[in-house]
């Protein structure tokens, strides 16, 4: 259909359920998967595919001699249960098909790249593999191998390389013990083996002498520029649990994804704590609509409404307008072209519990993130009761951040009738008594507390790492 | 007279791509399966699509009940809209504007009737369901 001539309309219900479903990474994960199979019958390709697609970790471990790889491979892979699989013992179990193209005395530098890549495709493709997921460990040791793996569509999600200075791994090398049964990785000083009888049956491994070290470093080094969207590098000059967490963080976490993602931000926090000012920049900066609830409101009553009237006894009085009367408002104002396809900032609701929840019950209206901008009465009165604005100009000063520079300015200065001390103490304890129900119901969801009593910019740059990163559930 | 620059060729591996998505008609496929999805709204997306597929491969070997979301009773339906006096056909703007409606695409403009301007049910449904299962059949025969 041609989407000129009947505008698509998709409603905002399709756009939550296909978030909800992560259906674009499903469509991506289809079409790559094709793209790299090529199969001649896709359709039954793609039924193969969605049967058995699951989130498997992909993890490649690189790192030069002596920066723990194996270690921290044997740590991964029983954390992850996935497969552990080292070019070693690779070596081990060739599948037969494969035997004549060998040459004569394999060893894990004599066989071509090319073949590397086909006995390691084979090996992934193995059903275990699939189903648990694999942890490659010190492969590819140079460019040319990382490319043949590539090329036959063995792309690993995550790849750490451990990086320590040289003169740390040389020395490490030198401490470096295997225990032949277990074939168990220990160090003299770093790590020592808990009992007696693997202490002595540690032997010392080969190819280790610095010379070999300094050669096998200087390839290492090459095999990074073909991983630089899914590498992250890791120094592994710190203690083994150290470097183990850090892994394995980041090698569980799902995939950022690249959906279309529309923000649904809520803006919490006491009078004063510049909530709008942090709304305005979101706003401008993301292309976002503003829903202030208050705003709405006194809209309701400039235009005389009937709903509009019913309101304004309550912001009289500086009450709480009942959810009854607030609901229906912001239905509409949510389901309003803009804030369906851009998403919104909101901010003046919910001040409740039950707001929170009523707002969370609805699919379209649910918040993607919810922000806590926290500061203490003291600093909220003295922004307040010292700003004021000049009716002529409609310039905002501040007595002691942004002093009005003449004196015929501040002769004219008026204060907003609210920003009195006593007003402003009335709404922050409103705030402060909803406080902790709010923080309750949106904590387990990953609320974000922002320090706001600094300056706006600072303020601006914690709210939007908050959007940014992905959410830290409790 | 500066000669202009030719297009930027494309990668080759690129344009194999293309050709595989091309050839293999990927691209209808996905739109079919996401209007599916738009209009079924599906609790498992995956069961779902696992049937849509295993449906579509069905239809490939029998050549019938291809996966649509326009049925023959639909077509029925809406012929009865246009025709509420029950005059058995419709004009050729009317089957023109629902074929465009139905996204019908590259419909067949010269049906029979269309000289006397009366498209009848069996016209209709016929050009109809014949567009329906090309667009619908994804797949290289």
């Amino acid at each position: 259909m041609d989407q000129t001539l009947y505008p698509v309309n998709i409603s905002p219900e399709f756009l939550l359920y296909a978030e909800r479903n992560t259906l674009f990474e499903l469509f991506q994960k289809c079409i790559s998967s094709l793209l790299v199979d090529r199969p001649n019958d896709p359709i039954t390709y793609l039924i193969d595919f969605l049967k058995k697609d699951a989130d498997v970790p992909r993890v490649v471990i690189l790192g030069p001699p002596a920066s723990g790889r194996h270690t921290i491979g044997k740590l991964l892979q029983k954390k992850l249960n996935a497969v552990l699989i080292e070019a070693a013992d690779l070596l081990h179990n060739i599948p037969s098909k494969f035997k004549d193209k060998l040459p004569p005395k394999p060893t894990i530098h004599n066989i071509p790249s090319t073949l590397w890549a086909q006995l390691f495709e084979e090996r992934v493709k193995d059903f275990e593999c699939v189903r648990r997921g694999w942890i490659l460990v010190d492969f590819p040791n140079n460019r040319e191998q990382a490319l043949a793996l590539q090329g036959h569509g063995i792309a690993p999600r995550y790849v750490v390389c451990l990086e320590a200075p040289d003169n740390v791994l040389i020395e490490r090398a030198a401490g470096k013990r295997i225990d032949p049964k277990t074939k168990d990785i220990y160090h003299i000083t770093f790590h020592v083996p808990s009992s007696r009888e693997i202490q002595d049956r540690l032997i010392t491994p080969e190819d280790n002498s610095e010379k070999a070290m300094h050669l096998r470093l200087k390839e290492y080094r090459r095999v990074k520029d073909c991983y630089k969207p899914v590498l992250r590098t890791i120094n592994a000059d710190q203690p083994l649990n150290d470097i183990f967490t850090q892994i394995y963080s980041y090698a569980s976490k799902k995939e950022r994804s690249i959906a279309l993602h529309t923000p649904r931000i809520v803006i919490l926090g006491p009078t004063g704590s510049g909530r709008k000012t942090v709304a305005t920049q979101i706003s401008r900066k993301y292309d976002v609509p503003i829903v202030s609830i208050p705003t709405l409101l006194k809209q309701q009553i400039v235009s005389k409404t009937p709903l509009g009237a019913s309101i304004k006894p309550y912001l009289d009085r500086q009450t709480l307008v009942p959810d009854s009367l607030l609901t229906q408002i912001i239905k509409d104002r949510l389901n309003q072209k803009d804030c369906t396809t851009k998403g919104w900032v909101m901010i003046g609701f919910p001040r409740t519990r039950e707001q929170a929840e009523s707002l969370a019950r609805t699919p379209v209206m649910a918040p993607t993130r919810v922000f806590f901008l926290d500061i203490p009465l003291d600093i909220a009165l003295e922004r307040l009761t010292n700003r004021a604005l000049d009716p002529v100009t409609g310039d905002r000063f501040h007595t002691h951040e942004r002093p009005p520079p003449t004196h015929n300015i501040k002769q004219r200065l008026a204060q907003h009738p609210t920003d009195d001390e006593e007003s402003v103490q009335k709404r922050y304890q409103t705030y402060s008594v909803y406080y902790d129900e709010l923080q309750d119901f949106y904590s387990p969801q990953g609320a974000i507390h922002v320090a706001a009593d600094q300056d706006a910019y600072t303020v601006f740059e914690a709210v939007e790492a908050g959007i940014v990163n992905q959410l830290h559930k409790e | 007279m500066a000669h202009k620059p030719s297009a930027p060729v494309a990668n080759p591996i690129e344009q194999t791509g293309a050709d595989y998505l091309q050839t293999h008609r990927i691209p209808e496929l996905f739109h079919n399966l996401s209007a599916s999805l738009v209009y079924n709204k599906p609790e498992d997306p995956k069961a779902f699509m696992i049937d849509y597929l295993e449906q579509l491969k069905k239809a490939r070997i029998t050549g019938e009940a291809l996966p649509s979301l326009v049925q023959d009773t639909d077509l029925t339906s809406i012929f009865r809209m246009l025709d509420p006096a029950g005059h058995g056909h419709i004009t050729y703007s009317q089957y023109s504007s629902t074929m465009e409606a139905l996204g019908l695409i590259n419909y067949n403009t010269s049906p029979p009737g269309k000289d006397n301007d009366r498209i009848t049910f069996e016209t209709f449904s016929q050009e109809a369901r014949k567009r329906l299962n090309e667009l619908n059949s994804t797949f290289s025969v």
